[in-house]
């Protein structure tokens, strides 16, 4: 039995904490805020009786009051570990806030339209309001509204249309908590223009030993003919947590393919919406998800074939090791009109432990007649077979191992465009698999 | 170089081999024929150290060391490898990052110097020739949508790379079309010297047809119930088994 959670004292703290913090304003953005509120309160946290919340334990984070916290002083990120940080154009949050210290635009055009929300929400609060009220769907998700009552960071982006060259950035959140029980409300608009093509990287880094919670929502809109790629890594420390919310719109022969890299975590619950709005729009969803330790990954996604003529591939596999437990819950949407939809979904899971659990739960729901749609799912332990046959070449098992558990995790990150992103991310997952015995 | 006595071996209680006596010494080429479910398959695995098996009875000895004591990635740094019957797919694992892999742990095992991949890309752009297979092969994941021909000499690239002392090649004609049996054998051929012994296992003696077996033994019901030279392979092709199954029910 799930603990049971007082509900109404979690939505009086927040109440509390938007007095604190919005109180005193007003204008059509906190009216909109106030509404996400009223919601969230009206429901509350979402109970694992709940269809789209099943198996996971909210514990981490409803548990405890997470407080939203001022900008962090600068010594906080004179030490960091940049083991990881890459080369091209990047923006640095850290604990949320955007640090130009240390990021580097020099080498982004000046075509592309790029701003911290926390600048935006001072100087121009309008042109937010008109972003998330014109963008986003009514949410159902209470993460999504507490997001949208609370959210003071994050980044917009928007690349005019018809540029020649793909505009590649990198987004860097580190989040090095100060106390335990940080809350950091991260908000992303990203709009890119038709014909034009972006290449996000959005790397999340978790420092230190500190309870933290981010809390994540993400907002894409391709326009007609336009590319977007996405990598994100997730590396939240093992009692960090994270959810986020992603909606990616594509218009009409749009394209975009999206990577999420999960690692480690103590509550990592991914929503992804992939909405195909615009006839020949084409969507790669793609994840690697790995736990080890009581790392608990969950990943939902949505995949809302609207119109016809679109096609979407999913693949996503998932590795886990001693007591981790993941959850994958992938549905697809052809609605009535969407005729000459093809659609397709793997799932695939590699258990190193005993221990390790996974729940996989595939969804179609298919109202058109003219359609191809399949769907599949593995759940196994390492093939005795193929341990064998490299054991007889005189490799040793743990070196064999490795081998293996590289090969299967190889199959996604070959799916990265980017020579140097793909590097970035495969050295990480190498480093994860390298570490099993390190944090623990 | 390996001496095989009166080994019995078991699975699940159910006696596959039952009693096989069998010496290789170096530069002989030996094969074994035998029906489906005679045990063939079982010896090699049993020599290259498959889980699964229990040895009841008897021994196998390497260079006068147990043989059965050691882990199937020692008998391979040994010098022991075996050609499997169904070489299997290892999606994601690049193929030339596998067989370097391979060659460099038996380096390490042997106190030698691992070879850079500078040195190893030039070792194996020439060993691939040998089995005409082309370069973009190195590049692929291992075995991940190859033909049947294709995983074949795969495995005889593995063998002419690894270079053992002994290599078991099980089955390996199976399902082969004569230009890739050719290949294969070529590739035996080539690689047959005096310190070098095989065991080749085989249904039929097609394969043999382009080989030189030194001996030649059949294998009933888990026992070798008759060894002799090439002649008994051609016998074996023109009259069948069907005249040895009373010497097996002895």
């Amino acid at each position: 039995m799930a603990k049971s959670i007082d509900t109404s004292a979690i939505t009086k703290h927040y109440q509390r904490e938007f007095e604190r913090l919005h109180g005193n304003s007003n204008g059509s953005l906190t009216a909109w805020r106030r509404a996400a509120l009223d919601q969230f309160s009206a429901s509350g946290l979402p109970s694992s009786k709940q269809e789209d919340w099943r198996n996971l334990n909210l514990g981490p984070i409803s548990g405890e009051y997470f407080v939203a916290t001022p900008a962090p002083e600068l010594d906080l990120f004179n030490n960091l570990d940049f083991k990881y940080l890459p080369r091209t154009p990047r923006l640095v949050f850290v604990n949320g806030y955007f640090t130009a210290e240390l990021s580097d635009l020099s080498q982004l055009s000046d075509e592309v339209k790029i701003n911290s929300l926390t600048y935006l929400l001072k100087t121009d609060p309008k042109q937010v309001a008109k972003a998330v009220l014109g963008n986003t769907p009514e949410s159902t998700n209470p993460f999504d509204r507490l997001n949208a009552a609370f959210f003071n960071s994050g980044v917009k982006i928007d690349l005019p249309a018809r540029l020649i060259d793909p505009v590649t950035i990198q987004l860097i959140f580190i989040t090095r908590p100060t106390s335990d029980n940080q809350v950091f409300h991260l908000r992303n608009l990203i709009n890119i223009g038709s014909g034009s093509q972006l290449n996000l990287v959005e790397q999340y880094i978790g420092l230190g030993e500190l309870n933290y919670f981010n809390n994540v929502v993400t907002d894409v809109v391709v326009e007609e003919n336009g590319g977007f790629e996405c990598t994100k890594i997730q590396a939240e420390t093992p009692s960090g947590n994270q959810l986020s919310n992603t909606i990616l719109n594509q218009q009409t022969d749009s394209r975009s393919k999206s990577l999420t890299v999960s690692m480690s975590g103590k509550l990592v619950r991914n929503n992804l919406l992939l909405a195909l709005r615009g006839e020949g729009a084409h969507g790669d969803l793609n994840g690697l998800y790995l736990g080890r330790h009581n790392n608990v990954i969950d990943n939902h996604t949505l995949i809302d074939h609207i119109v016809p003529n679109c096609t979407s591939a999913e693949l996503y596999k998932g590795i886990l090791d001693e007591n981790a437990q993941a959850i994958f819950n992938g549905k697809i949407i052809v609605q009535p009109d969407a005729q000459k939809t093809n659609a397709n979904q793997i799932n695939r899971n590699l258990l190193l432990s005993d221990k390790a659990r996974v729940h996989t739960n595939p969804q179609l729901e298919i109202d058109a007649d003219d359609v191809k749609c399949s769907h599949g799912s593995t759940t196994g332990e390492l093939d005795s077979d193929t341990l064998f046959y490299l054991r007889s070449r005189g490799i040793s098992t743990a070196e064999a191992q490795a081998l293996m558990v590289n090969g299967f995790a190889n199959e996604v990150l070959e799916t990265i465009s980017d020579d140097a992103t793909r590097e970035l991310v495969i050295n990480m997952v190498s480093d994860w698999f390298i570490n099993k015995s390190e944090i623990s | 170089m390996i001496e095989i006595k009166d080994l019995h071996v078991s699975i699940e209680d159910k006696e596959i081999l039952k009693g096989i006596n069998l010496s290789i010494k170096p530069g002989e080429l030996h094969a074994i024929m035998g029906r489906n479910g005679s045990g063939k398959s079982t010896l090699s695995n049993v020599i290259s150290g498959r889980d699964g098996y229990t040895i009841t009875k008897g021994s196998i000895t390497w260079y006068g060391q147990d043989l059965l004591k050691l882990s199937p990635e020692d008998r391979a740094c040994e010098g022991i490898f075996m050609g499997f019957q169904y070489p299997v797919v290892i999606p994601g694992v690049n193929n030339m990052y596998f067989l370097k892999a391979a060659y460099n742990a038996q380096r390490r095992y042997k106190g030698e110097e691992e070879l850079d991949s500078m040195d190893f890309i030039s070792l194996i752009k020439t060993k691939i020739k040998e089995v005409k297979l082309d370069e973009s092969f190195l590049q692929r994941a291992v075995n991940d949508g190859f033909s049947g021909g294709e995983k074949k000499r795969n495995e005889i690239l593995q063998m002419i790379t690894l270079e053992p002392k002994l290599a078991i090649l099980d089955e390996t004609d199976s399902g082969l079309d004569i230009d890739a049996l050719k290949i294969v054998a070529e590739g035996v051929n080539n690689f047959r010297n005096p310190q070098r012994g095989f065991l080749v296992i085989t249904h039929y003696q097609r394969i043999l047809n382009y080989m030189d077996p030194d001996r030649i033994h059949v294998m009933i019901d888990g026992k070798i119930v008759k060894s002799g030279g090439r002649n008994l392979a051609l016998k074996l092709e023109q009259q069948g088994y069907g005249w040895l199954d009373e010497a097996a029910a002895v």
